[in-house]
């Protein structure tokens, strides 16, 4: 067992602070929405990239600085990957990346937080609120391995995406689910 | 069916069919047989309907938003495509004022003074509007087909180069479409039916070449600016040549003998 998950288990030892490097190809952020008022369409950002700032004690908070490149939007369909990336939806020649940093958070359970930060999503930022859990610790190859999920809803509206909610009607939702799994390295701060 | 039906209405039809029958409406009345009035009618509509449908599209902040207006409670950024509605917006105020001055002027070589504000307008365009990943290279094509598209409309017959017109804007319209941009699929398809509609009527002479072609220029750039990185860079390109064929055809068929 690694130090780090040793110091997850000993909580009266100070806590260790920890920087969490996120890895990308076990780090994705899955989106849904309405379509024509009727299935709940899912679709996918891969390779996410940034950091978790957590020392590993249950009763600490995480800080999370997350980023997914437009151009990794994956909705299964070329077609529909194209169109995501036009000025309709993403405009990703303009704003090529989303981020999310996290400015607070509140314990709401075991390794579970009310979290709170900024996204910025085509040029526009708002304060939203995510659930996130730390859905676990384990040992990679590497060392330490960390994994959270977070899960918000915004308004795709509020971030000036407004194309199919009014025109043409209802075409495509307003509101659009978030569910982001991250797993990343856990490397001791130096 | 009802909301798609009622989105191309309020997108394309009625901006494209209100600007061209204002437009018809005042060829068709005596005020229409002022010089130049008639041309500017024309270039007006046009402007109008690609702006009707632009807000349409987006909202009126997006082209408020470039302009020194204030406006509180709006944080949404500036992009890029928006410039096709502010582009618009000149067209619709400035091709008035530059039919009228033409035919005031009444120059001896009409089609180079249309070549001579051809490019200045081309010039003006390029220096003012510029799409993602446009390079100076670019920007002097799109500058440089203002100019021949201008002189190449104006030279053809007004119902061929309005016809040419509509099929320039029915091309980007199909380009755009194809790449996923819908909203400048939405807006050149309300240029290419305004365009057709004033061919129809056949009263729009001379036709107003400059304002049409700064406004097809504009359109073909905007979409090549924003197209998929994988996809060719010569079918926008080659859509501003329509004009020229367009007009090449009509020599050819009027040297026919009958």
């Amino acid at each position: 067992m690694s130090s780090l998950a040793l110091a997850f288990q000993r909580p009266t030892e100070p806590p260790a602070p920890v920087a969490i490097t996120l890895d990308p190809v076990h780090s994705v952020a899955l989106f849904r929405i309405q379509h024509l008022e009727a299935g709940l369409f899912w679709g996918r950002f891969n390779a996410l990239e940034g950091t978790v700032q957590w020392d590993l004690q249950p009763g600490s908070v995480p800080t999370f600085d997350v980023t997914a490149k437009i151009a990794n939007a994956d909705t299964g369909s070329e077609k529909l990957d194209q169109n995501l990336q036009g000025p309709n939806f993403f405009n990703a020649k303009e704003f090529p990346v989303m981020t999310f940093k996290s400015t607070s958070a509140a314990n709401a359970g075991e390794r579970r937080w009310k979290v709170k930060g900024n996204l910025t999503l085509r040029g526009v930022t708002r304060e939203v609120e995510a659930d996130c859990v730390a859905t676990g610790i384990g040992n990679g190859p590497a060392g330490a391995k960390v994994g959270f999920e977070c899960t918000l809803e915004i308004k795709r509206s509020d971030f000036g995406m407004k194309w199919g909610i009014e025109k043409p009607a209802k075409a495509l939702g307003d509101d659009v689910k978030l569910v982001i799994a991250l797993e990343g390295d856990a490397q001791p701060k130096e | 069916m009802a909301a798609l039906a009622l989105y191309l209405l309020t997108t394309i039809v009625l901006p494209a069919l209100v600007s061209a029958a204002a437009a018809i409406a005042i060829t068709r009345s005596p005020i229409g047989r002022t010089p130049g009035f008639a041309r500017a009618a024309a270039g007006t509509a046009c402007a109008v309907a690609v702006l009707w449908a632009f807000m349409a599209e987006s909202d009126a902040n997006a082209v408020l938003r470039q302009l020194p207006v204030s406006m509180p409670k709006d944080d949404a950024p500036f992009e890029r495509w928006h410039r096709v509605g502010l582009v618009a917006l000149v067209v619709a105020v400035a091709a008035p004022v530059v039919a009228v001055a033409a035919s005031m002027a009444r120059p001896r070589k009409p089609f180079v003074a249309e070549a001579a504000v051809g490019m200045v307008a081309g010039t003006a365009l390029a220096l003012a509007v510029a799409f993602p990943g446009d390079g100076s290279a670019d920007r002097a094509v799109t500058g440089v087909a203002v100019a021949v598209a201008a002189v190449a409309l104006a030279a053809s017959a007004p119902r061929a180069g309005l016809g040419s017109a509509a099929a320039t804007a029915l091309a980007v319209a199909g380009l755009a479409a194809v790449g996923g941009f819908i909203s400048l699929a939405a807006i050149a398809a309300a240029l290419a039916l305004a365009a057709l509609v004033l061919a129809v009527n056949g009263r729009s002479r001379p036709i107003p070449g400059v304002a049409l072609a700064v406004l097809l220029a504009t359109l073909a750039a905007c979409g090549h600016g924003y197209r998929d990185d994988s996809a060719a860079s010569w079918p926008w390109r080659a859509a501003l040549g329509i004009p020229v064929l367009g007009w090449a055809g009509g020599r050819v068929l009027r040297k026919k003998p009958a």
